[in-house]
């Protein structure tokens, strides 16, 4: 098993015609990932790496109605529309590439998943990826093998580099992953550590879960909190970035958005404390991370 | 983008929140045409004003003419008063109250928040005395919604009624020029049952500016300095040329090892690294989404022509699209272009699409032309060569 996708993943790219979506549909489908339909509108009638593109939403479904998961890579001003457009027909997993979206754009769409059986990761994910299954995005670029291997270790990370960084420190120490997800580090975003914790903790494949924490908002917090509420019962081994980021001016944009430090809040010895607290191991730096692993797992047995 | 105050009353007169009579002065040679008392503050970004002594109450030209001189020029942690705003002081006020709009990562949404105790000191009010609401942003602002977190915060009567329309204001605030956060603290409530926004805190979106149609503030520093020439220019390379970034983010500091460093969460991991053996780059920087060779080549001049380094550190981890063949070509262009010649080390520690093709160029042209290059890949954890980079320059000042 793995969280998200796998072999029964049927994918549609909005934004299939950009530079973005085209990369992306190319690496999707040499890692034989099922990429039935792209959309671009005014572009329908084309083809990408020999998918149909389509002009909306509504006839790739009429023509693919098995389409259950949408990759986002439309540029900024049109991200909104193109996730509503998800949404409205019930695509249940709808992974967002897209950078820089405006934060009301972004409360707004998720906003519009309440209660409609959908889920949005993202925005500014790098993809997800279950190793040997399926893959949606550009993580792990032309050659995800390099990076990733089946197994067991659930991967959860703001940061698109770190994911596959991570990865690979966890396949050279002898680790494999069932699912590595790119969460993206804007302020808010659609799922969130705990959100996907939830689905590792259901997941048989899944033994233990690595989180790559920033700085900024609450994410790591409520992780935190879902173990201590017993929602999550695996170990964790987690890092979080910003020792240097705290160290910036408040109001100062790095190259993530989620990384700006605000009210003093979500600090980054704050997000230890409340994960140290429910026993989770932090890594110093993330090659630390099979040690822990090796440590956590001998312990759980 | 951080407001000034007084362009953050712009927007609160524009959406009808009354702000006591002011005018904007610049010069001590300016005239005051408001009347007295009066109230004069000074322009600067960050908060705790008050505390600083950057606020002073006037009864009269004297007491403003000093006042306005001993400001205007006045340099606050970095930042330097270059206006100064002058209001009518509220001399008649029965309440100061606290109202802002914001976003929360626990609601995904926007957040209001209300409280009967505004003024200096909100952030040590007890947590009890400010109420939050979220607002669903497809709902949006609704007049039940204002009553019932002014219900909450202990209003009643006819506070509802007028403090309603000044939350809905202040949303119209918040929504129509994507702000991040719009805060007015305080409200000051007068004798007449009149409100006005006596201060006023207000963050844009960046990532909103293509809608917004106006007004065009400024470009600011956020550093509590001036940019240096060279931020200005790393700007410039992303302004004109939208593939990948480089640059967008370029931070001078006054250590010895400049840093070219790969993904906006990578960087930072590798910062951390750096940071923690106690050493202070000489500069932060990111490249990400693989940009063109060309853009890496302008960076890496600039980072490069800065004074007084003993290091180079080119970092990131195993790249997932970004073509590092590319990078590292316009990485050894702007090398090139440095005279006099580095013979500084220079780390390189990077993975991805054509590494390997890289490493090879890299090699030979070190060989050639005489740079000491240190490189590793992917087999190198990358936050072990923060500990490399600094040995090989506290070795590099030996020597010389």
């Amino acid at each position: 098993m793995s969280i998200l996708v796998d072999e029964n993943t049927k994918v549609l790219i909005q934004g299939i015609t950009g530079k973005e979506g085209t990369r992306a549909t190319n690496q999707m489908l040499s890692y034989r990932t099922k990429v039935l339909a792209g959309v671009t509108p005014g572009k329908g009638g084309q083809e990408v790496e020999g998918v149909p593109v389509f002009d909306t939403v509504e006839e790739a479904l009429n023509k693919f109605p098995e389409i259950n998961t949408s990759f986002v890579a439309v540029p900024k001003q049109g991200a909104k529309d193109a996730i509503l457009e998800a949404v409205a027909h019930k695509i249940s997993l709808i992974n967002v590439l897209t950078e820089h979206v405006p934060i009301a754009d972004t409360a707004y769409v998720i906003a519009a998943t309440l209660n409609r059986g959908v889920r949005i990761v993202g925005p500014s994910s790098i993809g997800v990826i279950s190793p040997g299954k399926a893959k949606l995005g550009s993580i792990g670029g032309s050659e995800p093998d390099f990076s990733f291997v089946q197994g067991n270790i659930g991967v959860i990370s703001k940061s698109g580099g770190m994911a596959s960084e991570v990865s690979y420190i966890l396949k050279k120490g002898g680790f494999g992953q069932s699912t590595v997800v790119g969460i993206g580090g804007d302020m808010i975003i659609g799922a969130t550590f705990a959100d996907l914790m939830v689905e590792f903790e259901r997941d048989q494949e899944t033994v233990a879960v690595v989180l790559f924490g920033e700085v900024g908002g609450t994410y790591e917090e409520e992780a935190a909190e879902l173990i201590r509420s017993g929602g999550f019962t695996k170990p964790a081994v987690a890092f979080i970035s910003g020792i240097f980021a705290e160290m910036m001016p408040t109001g100062t944009a790095l190259g993530h958005a989620g990384a700006i430090i605000e009210a003093g809040k979500g600090r980054r010895i704050d997000k230890i404390k409340a994960l140290k607290s429910v026993d989770v191991q932090i890594a110093e730096i993330p090659d630390d991370f099979p040690n822990l692993l090796k440590k956590v797992l001998r312990k759980g047995r | 983008m951080i407001l000034y105050e007084f362009e953050g009353k712009q927007l609160f007169k524009r959406e009808g929140i009354t702000i006591p009579n002011s005018q904007i002065i610049s010069s001590v040679d300016n005239h005051i045409t408001i009347n007295f008392p009066i109230i004069i503050k000074a322009q600067i970004l960050s908060g705790k004003r008050a505390k600083s002594g950057l606020i002073v109450i006037c009864k009269n030209a004297a007491e403003a003419t000093k006042a306005v001189s001993e400001l205007l020029g006045k340099t606050i942690g970095g930042e330097k008063v270059d206006k100064v705003l002058v209001e009518k002081y509220l001399s008649d006020k029965i309440g100061e109250y606290y109202l802002a709009i914001t976003y929360s990562t626990e609601t995904k949404s926007p957040l209001i928040l209300v409280s009967k105790k505004g003024g200096i000191d909100i952030e040590q009010v007890a947590a009890s005395f400010v109420s939050k609401l979220p607002i669903n942003p497809i709902m949006g602002f609704q007049p039940w919604l204002a009553r019932q977190i002014l219900s909450q915060a202990g209003f009643g009567g006819v506070h509802f009624l007028l403090l309603t329309k000044i939350l809905h204001q202040l949303w119209q605030v918040f929504t129509k020029y994507d702000a991040r956060l719009v805060e007015i603290n305080p409200l000051i409530e007068t004798e007449g049952e009149e409100f006005y926004a006596a201060d006023a805190k207000i963050i844009l979106d960046d990532e909103a500016d293509f809608r917004r149609q106006e007004p065009n503030f400024p470009a600011r520093n956020v550093l509590g300095r001036e940019p240096t020439e060279a931020e200005k220019a790393a700007k410039e390379i992303d302004a004109n040329d939208h593939r990948g970034s480089a640059g967008s983010t370029y931070i001078e500091f006054d250590g010895d090892i400049a840093v070219i460093a790969a993904g906006g969460g990578g960087s930072l991991v590798n910062m951390d690294a750096l940071v923690a053996l106690g050493r202070k780059p000489a500069n932060y920087t990111e490249h990400s989404g693989n940009p063109p060779a060309e853009k890496v080549e302008k960076l890496t001049k600039i980072v490069l022509s800065k004074k007084g380094l003993n290091g180079c550190w080119f970092v990131g981890a195993t790249a997932n699209f970004t073509d590092i063949y590319e990078t590292l070509r316009g990485f050894v262009e702007g090398l090139r272009s440095i005279k006099p010649k580095p013979t500084y080390p220079i780390v390189i520690r990077r993975g991805g699409p054509r590494y390997q093709e890289a490493f090879e160029m890299l090699k030979e042209i070190g060989e050639k032309e005489g740079y000491d290059f240190h490189i590793f890949g992917p087999e190198t954890p990358m936050t072990s060569t923060a500990k490399i980079i600094i040995d090989l320059v506290d070795q590099y000042k030996k020597k010389r």
